[in-house]
């Protein structure tokens, strides 16, 4: 009985935030959007399509996970750049450069650069940090923030904690009230200006996980530039080999 | 009859006379020679700074200046050399191309192998080796290794270059000539792209924070690696004289207005390191001024020294019917007398100072740093600056502080000075 109680409890509860009833706990919305993509161990194929006002291409990538602190990254194509490959360890991160046979450290100078040349820094594929952990954070109401409020979605406000070594100051989200998939996020500085905008379309179940399969990175002060991502393939705690994360791994090209 | 009665009171009292005079030439003389040590000081530092570095005049493509970027070229930069060979005064020119790259070296005691774990972010400068030694004399700031030579880099994307590194640069590296190192950088085309290089030498060019964060490759080197092929970023001009510049960037500008290129001298791109000179040569003139100012007060002194003392003689003056405006041109034409002797005096002092100045200069203990840039030994020049501007500070002051004892000179009352002095 008491069984049953529940059970219709917790399914009532996914219909009452539909109908704008009520918010789910905030904390578990965040837990949920720190949940999104990471699992124990994945792996994933994707492209990552670059588009600036100079020139647009398309890299094609293999990429394994294991926890937050541990994930490696095998460019396929294009030929100019295929057996390229970054490991990222905790906070040190190491490149393999297949022309000339090395494996580069990349300097804590440089982790605030970019990523293959796209509006994905070093950092970011290096933080470990979790929004739940992290930052402060509140539903807001603020449309300066968040532009014309749409029914059925919600608006999260982040801030860092002071412990959190970031340059944005703030980070609102956009969740879909239905089943907490983010719709967008946006990163602002201390000054409340637009730093970049990262947007999450084409929802997928993927490895029985429902995962937005395509994020776009809209940088705010470049004009038409931005970074898209989409995954074509995703599994999900199949139990990865730790040898995937080590530098003899990296320097094999494979 | 003024001007002879003027000479012959000014060696009357020889005394008084040469006490102004020396109060006179002494401010021409420290006038003249602080002008000539700026001038030198800053016409040294400037040559020093251009010709070491920048060059007096730069092309750019439009906007690279105010925001450069690695698509900002110039296209056809070959063109516009042919355009400066023709033009006289312009001394040489060289083509640069300017990017930033991540470089690697192995550890010391690592041996041969391929994980290269000491790494650093730089600014990577694309130079043609001959031409920047025309230019700038690159190679005589090298301080240990070679200077660059064409190598297979120069043609193939995928053989092993030459490259030489600033000197903390190296330190930073814990490189030395001779060694590997590895750049990965990106391209305009957005590749990525990465290349061997063999560390050829360490430069050293006078300003540490340049050589903190930089390297120099070849040109032909940098087309291949940054996708640039046939552009540049910047075209150095480099010229035989300061004086020259201005009139040279109007004409080499003309010359490529239509090219979407812009023309701009030190004063624009090294805009910092010349306000900086500015707001120096500010502080100078205060001092040139002061220097002025003390030695008016000791002629004020002196002449008016010279009317108290004159006073029974202008009382004569006046009783023998002497207009008092006679009487004032007298002293003032006195002063001036006096002036332009201090002036022939002066200069003949000022170019022996400045002619020992120009040879062997000041020692800078400790040395001058301007923008990281580091200067020792200052020189001074022989401009007509050195004179005009003291001899017309000299005469003028001469006039102004005598007008005043004049007048009192003039208003002598006769019969009273007589009576009583």
């Amino acid at each position: 009985m008491r069984s049953l109680l529940l059970l219709l409890n917790l399914s009532s509860i996914p219909g009452l935030i539909a109908a704008g009833i009520c918010q789910p706990a905030i904390d578990e919305l965040v837990h949920s959007l720190d949940q999104l993509y990471r699992s124990d161990d994945s792996y994933a194929e994707m492209s990552m399509q670059i588009v600036t006002p100079h020139w647009e291409r398309t890299l094609t990538m293999k990429a394994w996970s294991h926890g937050i602190d541990k994930t490696f990254i095998r460019i396929l194509s294009p030929a100019r750049e295929a057996g390229m490959a970054s490991l990222r360890i905790g906070a040190e991160m190491w490149n393999y450069l297949p022309n000339t046979g090395s494996t580069v450290r990349i300097p804590p100078s440089m982790m605030a650069g970019s990523w293959m040349g796209s509006d994905i820094t070093n950092n970011d594929i290096v933080r470990e940090i979790t929004y739940a952990e992290d930052y402060t954070y509140s539903y807001t109401t603020d449309t300066t923030l968040t532009g014309n409020q749409s029914e059925g979605v919600l608006y999260i406000e982040l801030f860092p904690k002071s412990s959190t070594a970031v340059v944005w100051s703030s980070i609102v989200f956009a969740v879909r009230t239905s089943d907490t998939i983010p719709l967008w996020e946006r990163y602002y500085d201390s000054h409340g200006d637009l730093i970049k905008t990262v947007t999450y379309s084409n929802v997928q179940e993927m490895d029985n996980r429902t995962i937005p399969t395509q994020m776009r990175v809209i940088p705010a002060d470049k004009e038409g530039q931005s970074t898209t991502i989409t995954w074509s393939h995703a599994e999900f705690n199949r139990g990865l080999d730790s040898s995937i994360f080590s530098l003899r791994n990296l320097q094999s090209g494979e | 009859m003024l001007l002879k009665l003027a000479w012959r009171n000014v060696f009357r009292q020889k005394r008084r006379t040469i006490l102004t005079l020396l109060t006179m030439t002494g401010g021409f003389f420290l006038s003249s020679l602080s002008i000539g040590w700026m001038d030198g000081s800053y016409s040294s530092i400037i040559m020093f700074f251009t010709n070491n570095r920048t060059g007096q005049i730069q092309v750019h493509c439009k906007g690279y200046l105010q925001s450069p970027s690695i698509y900002s070229t110039v296209n056809d930069y070959q063109a516009a050399g042919v355009f400066l060979d023709s033009i006289p005064g312009v001394r040489a020119w060289a083509p640069r191309i300017y990017s930033g790259a991540l470089l690697a070296v192995r550890p010391r005691g690592a041996g041969s192998g391929n994980v290269f774990t000491n790494s650093a972010a730089a600014s990577v400068i694309g130079i043609d080796p001959v031409m920047e030694e025309a230019a700038s004399g690159f190679s005589s700031q090298i301080e240990s290794g070679e200077m660059l030579s064409s190598s297979a880099a120069d043609t193939s994307y995928s053989a092993t270059g030459q490259i030489i590194l600033g000197k903390e640069l190296s330190i930073i590296l814990e490189a030395s000539a001779g060694d590997s190192l590895v750049m990965l950088t990106q391209a305009a085309d957005g590749s990525s792209a990465d290349r061997m290089y063999v560390i050829r030498g360490i430069v050293s060019t006078g300003n540490a924070n340049i050589d903190r964060n930089t390297c120099y490759i070849t040109l032909s080197d940098a087309q291949i690696l940054f996708a640039l092929q046939g552009k540049v970023h910047e075209i150095a001009v480099m010229t035989g004289s300061l004086g020259a510049v201005d009139e040279l960037t109007a004409k080499i500008s003309a010359g490529l207005s239509g090219e979407n290129l812009e023309t701009d001298s030190w004063k624009t791109f090294a805009r910092e390191f010349y306000n900086g000179m500015k707001a120096d040569e500010a502080s100078l003139k205060v001092m040139i001024f002061v220097i002025v100012l003390v030695a008016a007060m000791g002629v004020l002194n002196t002449i008016l020294m010279m009317v108290l003392e004159r006073r029974r003689e202008f009382g004569v003056m006046k009783a023998i019917g002497t207009r008092p405006g006679f009487i004032v041109r007298m002293i003032v034409l006195e002063a001036n007398i006096m002036g332009i002797i201090s002036v022939i005096a002066g200069g003949i002092l000022s170019t022996a100072g400045l002619l020992f100045l120009s040879e062997h200069g000041f020692a800078m203990d400790p040395p001058l740093d301007y923008g990281g840039t580091v200067f020792r030994e200052m020189i001074a020049s022989i401009t007509p600056e050195c004179y005009w501007i003291p001899a017309i500070c000299v005469i003028i002051t001469a006039s102004t502080v005598s007008f005043l004892p004049a007048l009192k000179a003039a208003h002598t009352k006769a019969a009273k000075t007589l009576r009583t002095v």
